[in-house]
């Protein structure tokens, strides 16, 4: 393979395109196009995919584990595995969707491996989706005044609150929905289950994100 | 309506994705439940802070950094992986070639392990001491330079540090510092070789 020949960063960076078809990709290489070359040993192509991504997949993971240093190695780990998977992509689903995959499976080990080093410890509310009381307050939650705004530091902790106390599934589910902006199709792909499981998750996710905003 | 489809249908409602027939479909849901529509607003709501407080993406610390130790690790895993599939023949060779060995390094470690004890029960110390690395305490002057050369080919790491001065340690002296001259051990604290 070429890698050895040159690693570099930031040769590519911008929004990731339309589809791994190439679609809207009219002054960057695509997708589709770099996963081809990678493909062939191309590693400069490798490099511009993990530029171009790197910060999707970095902000799903720290959206998910919450913390910083397990989030960069995680990530790193994402990408490790999209390197040795790239010769079997067939791109029937989108480069990035499949991205959102292995990411999907790498922190889902790491919450299960947490989850066993941990047992009887903080961590035990991890992948136990009814844990949490819908109403229930985990972290302290400062009582606003009706005609307090919000500055987006607090409404930035006051949503990150609230999504750490829905479970993994839900969590996951509103993430790649509203935040990554997936089809229900593309979500149901990256979680491994039915569109109709994602329609239910995203229901109560978004009944219980409510309920939880609500109160504090 | 069933359950399933009354959650499918309001999860679309609230994404604004639903055909007109679907839309008359979930009609009498709403008018049964007209706190629905004030849901949907403020979910809406919510979704927008969502977006305003979570970014899609956000670029991991030291970025660069992220890329070329990413480098790194594909090509350590792919020298490994590449070792590990060598062909069957030459993995049959080096097994042979391993079991020829073994006594062969055997004998290298105990005659290595003999010698070592002649020399450290030797009357001349400064006969083995001569050959070892001193071990030395040193001080900081006024400013301390480094200076770290990788050599990839040796695949070494060469620290060099300027700036220091060589501090005569009392309590090592005192106490015989690292000195083991009964197990063939020697390093120098007191200079006397």
């Amino acid at each position: 393979m070429n890698f050895f020949s040159h690693i570099a960063s930031n040769l590519v960076k911008g929004p990731v395109p339309g589809d791994a078809g190439g679609e809207g990709a009219s002054e960057e290489i695509s997708d589709a196009e770099l996963v081809s070359r990678c493909q062939k040993g191309d590693y400069d192509a490798f490099d511009a995919l993990v530029t171009r991504h790197r910060g999707r997949v970095y902000a799903m993971i720290q959206n998910m584990v919450k913390n910083e240093a397990d989030s960069w190695d995680l990530a790193q780990e994402v990408f490790v595995k999209v390197w040795k998977a790239l010769p079997k992509f067939e791109a029937r689903a989108r480069f990035s969707t499949w991205m959102y995959r292995i990411t999907h499976n790498v922190v889902y080990d790491w919450m299960r491996k947490r989850k066993v080093e941990t047992a009887g410890e903080l961590d035990d509310n991890l992948l136990d989706r009814e844990s949490v009381a819908a109403g229930a307050h985990a972290t302290p939650v400062r009582e606003a005044r009706p005609d307090e705004a919000l500055s987006q530091g607090e409404l930035r902790a006051s949503i990150e609150g609230a999504l750490e106390k829905l479970s993994p599934e839900h969590r996951e589910a509103i993430l790649l929905r509203e935040v990554q902006g997936l089809e229900y199709k593309e979500i149901a792909d990256v979680m491994d289950c039915s569109i109709g499981t994602v329609m239910s998750r995203l229901f109560y996710a978004r009944k219980k994100l409510q309920s939880l905003l609500t109160k504090s | 309506m069933k359950n399933d489809r009354k959650e499918e249908l309001l999860t679309r409602w609230m994404d604004d994705g639903l055909s007109d027939e679907e839309l008359r479909e979930l009609e009498p849901v709403l008018d049964e439940s007209p706190e629905l529509h004030h849901e949907r607003a403020d979910y809406i709501r919510l979704r927008e802070d969502l977006r305003a407080a979570m970014p899609a993406e956000v670029d991991p610390p030291f970025p660069d950094y992220f890329n070329s130790r990413l480098g790194r690790v594909i090509r350590e895993g792919s020298r490994a992986s590449s070792s590990a599939e060598s062909p069957r023949a030459a993995r049959g060779l080096n097994r042979l070639w391993f079991w020829w060995m073994v006594p062969a390094a055997t004998g290298a470690v105990v005659f290595a392990f003999l010698l070592g004890m002649k020399s450290g029960q030797s009357a001349n110390p400064a006969a083995v001491v001569d050959s070892a690395a001193g071990s030395e305490v040193y001080s900081p002057l006024a400013s301390v330079s480094t200076e770290v050369i990788l050599d990839r080919e040796s695949n070494s790491t060469l620290l060099i540090v300027e700036g220091l001065a060589p501090l005569e340690d009392v309590d090592l002296a005192v106490g015989g510092g690292f000195r083991d001259g009964h197990h063939g051990y020697y390093v120098n604290t007191e200079k006397v070789y």
